[in-house]
Order: structure tokens, then C-alpha cells, then sequence
């Protein structure tokens, strides 16, 4: 079923969209609460709060794009009970790894930088993948939004695992100077 | 903790960009590109090498023979570059004397469709079409929707060609593909692909090309190849300005260099079009060992070359320049590499006295190790 038809049944209050939506994304919002979660109990509770979400959400809001809203949905949950449940416990998961990672994206402080807030800060970072080439990108996008381990980067994307370092190592140093340059902190 | 901020606004980003890596997950393999085999027909003085058929032999426990053998039709002319000196004849070919390379892949040209008469009797029109959808997805054409048409000639398919407003995608029967921007895609004053223009106007267009449409080129490291840099027979100098994926190590970058490579194309009003040509590498007959250039060098001396030149070669003393290259043209039955020779000519009736520029002629010698060659070329003195 098309995403316009799975939302037009929210919109008619169709118990029949939370089933396709599942059916559709089920797989695709798994792999992300996954990724972060590593439990299957954990994870399984997550997406079927991202559909509870997506019902209590929809009407009013009609997304453009079905898949990416309930990602982004999944992420939060995911990631919130992250928070509760493991924040403790390093090692879990990619999590540890990746804030590590984006940790030396933050250049030092200086005392003129200016903190700025979510929205400025996701405008700078949409601007910043906007200027990256297609594939240093989507492999930032991988590793950062989907959270996905470098080897399972390298397998989708063919490459080996050290060019995914070293590739993900760049682009965050470019993120590094960006931010650097107009005196942000994050 | 200003990383799980990070992480948290990362989550924000646009729907694009997570449209775009999810949809990641469905690819397999990405094709890889070839070179443009058309750079020769732009310059008169450019002509096609011999079409040399490659036979493949499989004895037990080894590698593939390779055997070299000479196809005599097709060829017009030879292949020469005018130029006061070898050092104005420059290309940004990633190989060098220094590269320790010992082994290459050799593969098979598995789009090879032609008869001895040099016609496609047997288009591969799926192969066309995926060459087709693949350019259209990289320019975001709506592919869901894509009507291809075929071009008809003498009742064989010529050509398929798709068109939307911004684009129209013309795929030939060799698999060539060129891109026609629709909209008035003009380069800005002060930037130029005219292939007469000065190297550095040439490439700081590039750059701009590389800027404006980084999305199309998808490259991860792409690298401009301002290249030729002889002279036509008035005198004027000509460039081509392509594009190839420069990320990975030496052998990759050797692969891309060769097989991965975009060209612009600019008209008379500036008017942008872009071409390359779409192959499939999938079919490795295998990783061969490589001699050195050296090596190549005393092969060439032996007469073991392959050449379009209407004469023999001219003497080791005669050799002003070296390149390992793919030869990767449409007609070509296999992939393989070649040293490639430029020898100083000097017979009167290719001069071009009054412009006193002198004439380097291309000799080929295979660079896989002889063993592997089960007919390594000799040179009889005749010409192609």
C-alpha cells in the first residue's frame, strides 16, 4: 500500500493503518530501535510506541515522507529509553562509540562562542550534509542518524571497513572546522 | 554532554537526507562506469587503434591465457598527439613510474556485441536501459514514470532515449550515454569548457562543474582530469575535462581512472551536456601480474606492441613518455592493462611546419606478464 492511502486511513481513523504501517515499515523501525537498543524485548516495545505515536499524531499531521517521520520517531523513543535503561552501562551498543565519535566533532570552547539552539543547530547540520558528496553523506547518515555499525556500513555501501573510518573520520573533521568557524557549540 | 546533544539534533535532520541512506539499503552493486571511448573521435589527429579480439584459454590450475590476436578492420589513420614537447601533453592519470603496482584485474566486456562488421546486430537493450534508469536516478528524474523510447535505424535499435523537462538521456548501443541539460544550463561568464580555452579557465570550470553538480557526478573523491593538451591542426591546443572517482587505494584509483570517468561538453551558446560511458566490470576474468614499465620497455624495443602509427617504432631514444592505461573501448572483447608508449615521430608527411610542433605516436604493449599472453604481439611492419 502506498503511504498516501496509510495515511489517508489514520486520517479516517482505520485501526487498518497501524497494520500496514507495520507490515511496511515494521522491519525498517526495528533495525533502528535495534541499532541503538540491542534487545529485541526493548526494541520491540519502541516500535510499537513509534505506531502508538504515529496514531496519536496523525490527524493533525499529514508526513511527507511516512518512513522518515517514523524513524524519527523511533530514534527519539529508542534513544530516550536508552537513556533510562543503559546510560550507566558503557558499552551497550554502538551508542558509546558514536558519542565518542561525534565528541571530537566539538571544537574547544572559546568564551566567544555562541550556544545556539536546536533549530539553528539542525539548520548548520542540514547545510553541512547538504555541501558532503552523495556517498560521505549517506554514510554519515548511517552511522549517525541510523546508527549502524561500521561493518554493516562497510557491507551496504562495498566499501572496507577502514575506508568507512576513514571516510566517517573526515567528514566529522569538516563538521569539526565547520562548527569551529562559526564559533558554535553544540 | 554536548556529543548527545549532537546525536540528539542529528535526529532532526532533513527527510532527504534519511530518505537517501535508507534507501541505501536496497542497492546491490553499483555499475561502474568506463571511460569515454570517444575522446579520439573529437581530434582528427586521434585515431582509433586496431581492434586487437582477446581468446581466453583456461588451462588447468592457472590463470586465463590471454591470446592478443590482430583484428584488422576498423581502423582509419593512427593515433598521434602534435605538441612542441611531451610535457604539454598532460592527463591526471593516478599511475606512475613510482606506483608499485605488481597485479591487475583483467575483465571481460560483458556488453560485447559486435559482429565482424563492427555493427551491433544484437543490441543489449536491457543493458541500454539500465544504463538509462541508472543516469536518470542520479539526475532524480522520476524513474517510477520513465518512458524510454527506442531510436529505429535500418530496423535495428540505434539508440533509447528518455526525456523530462530539465534532462534528456540518450544511451546508444555501445552503451555511451549523453545527458542534454534542458534548462538553460549555461556556465557564467568567466568560465568555459570550450575545449580551446586555457588550462586554468578549463579547470576552474571544473571546479565549478564539481561544486554545481556534485550530486550527478556521485563521486566520493572526485578528481579533474584536464587532459591532451596537444594541438589540432591550426595550431589550437585542446583539452577534455572529465572527472573520475579518485577514493581508494592504487588499484582502484587505476580502475576509476580508466573505467569511471565524466565528461562536460559545453556548445557554441554554452549550453551544457555531459557524457560517459556505462559498463559493467561484474565479469573478472582475473588478477593478472603486471611488468613493469621497464620491462615493457625492452618488450616494446623487441617489436612486442600493438600500434595504430603507420610506422615501426622509432628506437628506445625515441620514447619521451610512459602511462599505464585500460584499453576499455566498445569493441574491445576484454579489459585489459597496457603500457602506453608515446615515441617522437619525425617523418615529414605528419609535420606540422608551421606551427613547429613535432609528432608522438602511441605504442601499445600489453602490461600482463608474458606468460599469461598466449600471442604476444610482433610488429610486422604493417599498418592497421
Amino acid at each position: 500500500m502506498d503511504d498516501e492511502k496509510i495515511i489517508e486511513l489514520y486520517w479516517e481513523r482505520s485501526e487498518k493503518a497501524v497494520s500496514e504501517t507495520a507490515k511496511k515499515y515494521g522491519k525498517y523501525c526495528r533495525c533502528i530501535a535495534f541499532n541503538i537498543l540491542q534487545n529485541d524485548e526493548d526494541s520491540e516495545e519502541c516500535v510499537n510506541d513509534t505506531y502508538l505515536k504515529a496514531w496519536n499524531a496523525i490527524p493533525p499531521r499529514h508526513p511527507e515522507k511516512l518512513r522518515s517521520f517514523l524513524g524519527k520517531v523511533t530514534r527519539n523513543l529508542s534513544l530516550n529509553r536508552y537513556e533510562k535503561r543503559y546510560a550507566q552501562k558503557r558499552g551497550c551498543g554502538q551508542i558509546p562509540m558514536l558519542l565518542d565519535e561525534l565528541e571530537e566533532c566539538i571544537p574547544g570552547s572559546r568564551s566567544t562562542d555562541s550556544v545556539i539552539d536546536d533549530i539553528a543547530l539542525r539548520d548548520l547540520l542540514n547545510r553541512f550534509l547538504g555541501s558532503l558528496t552523495p556517498k560521505a553523506r549517506k554514510v554519515f547518515v548511517r552511522r549517525y542518524w541510523y546508527m549502524c555499525s561500521v561493518k554493516e556500513i562497510s557491507n551496504e555501501y562495498h566499501m572496507s571497513e577502514n575506508d568507512v573510518s576513514v571516510m566517517l573520520f573526515r567528514t566529522r573533521e569538516k563538521l569539526k572546522t565547520l562548527l569551529k568557524k562559526e564559533g558554535i557549540s553544540p | 554532554m554536548k556529543s548527545k546533544r549532537l546525536l540528539n539534533v542529528i535526529g532532526q535532520i532533513d527527510d532527504e537526507f534519511i530518505e537517501e541512506a535508507a534507501s541505501e539499503e536496497k542497492k546491490i552493486n553499483k555499475p561502474l562506469w568506463l571511460k569515454l571511448s570517444a575522446v579520439a573521435a573529437c581530434i582528427a589527429l586521434i585515431l582509433t587503434v586496431g581492434v586487437f579480439m582477446l581468446h581466453i584459454g583456461q588451462p588447468s590450475g592457472k590463470l586465463p591465457m590471454l591470446t592478443v590476436g590482430e583484428n584488422q578492420e576498423g581502423a582509419m589513420g593512427f593515433e598521434g598527439y602534435f605538441a612542441h614537447n611531451i610535457d604539454e601533453l598532460v592527463n591526471n592519470n593516478p599511475w606512475t613510474e613510482e606506483s608499485e603496482i605488481r597485479s591487475l584485474p583483467v575483465y571481460k566486456n560483458s556488453l560485447f556485441r559486435y559482429t565482424k562488421d563492427a555493427i551491433v546486430t544484437d543490441p543489449d537493450i536491457a543493458g541500454m536501459k539500465k544504463a538509462l534508469i541508472d543516469a536518470a536516478k542520479r539526475l532524480k528524474m522520476d524513474t517510477d514514470g520513465i518512458t524510454i523510447n527506442e531510436v529505429v535505424y535500418n530496423n535495428l535499435v540505434s539508440s533509447i532515449y528518455a526525456e523530462d523537462e530539465n534532462y534528456k538521456i540518450d544511451v546508444n548501443t555501445w552503451t555511451m550515454v549523453n545527458i542534454d541539460f534542458k534548462k538553460k544550463d549555461i556556465l557564467p561568464d568567466g568560465y568555459s569548457l570550450d575545449s580551446n580555452e586555457s588550462y586554468d579557465t578549463l579547470h576552474k570550470t571544473a571546479e565549478y562543474l564539481l561544486r554545481k553538480y556534485a550530486n550527478f557526478i556521485d563521486m566520493d573523491n572526485p578528481q579533474i582530469d584536464i587532459s591532451l593538451g596537444d594541438y589540432d591542426v591550426y595550431g589550437n591546443r585542446i583539452w577534455q575535462v572529465s572527472f573520475y572517482e579518485g577514493a581508494g587505494d592504487m588499484t582502484e584509483k587505476i580502475i576509476n581512472y580508466n573505467f569511471k570517468q565524466l565528461s562536460f561538453y559545453c556548445d557554441d551558446s554554452g549550453q551544457l551536456s555531459a557524457a560517459y560511458s556505462y559498463k559493467l566490470l561484474d565479469d573478472v576474468i582475473g588478477i593478472y601480474p603486471i611488468i613493469s614499465a621497464d620491462q615493457a620497455l625492452e618488450l616494446l624495443c623487441k617489436g612486442n606492441y600493438v600500434t595504430s602509427v603507420p610506422e615501426g617504432f622509432p628506437g628506445k631514444d625515441k620514447v619521451k613518455k610512459v602511462e599505464l592505461i585500460y584499453r576499455n573501448e566498445a569493441r574491445d572483447e576484454v579489459f585489459m592493462p597496457y603500457y602506453k608508449f608515446y615515441a617522437q615521430l619525425d617523418f615529414d608527411n605528419i609535420s606540422s611546419g608551421s606551427y613547429n610542433l613535432v609528432c608522438f605516436g602511441a605504442y601499445y604493449v600489453p602490461a600482463v606478464e608474458g606468460e599469461y599472453i598466449q600471442n604476444m604481439p610482433q610488429w610486422d611492419g604493417s599498418f592497421n
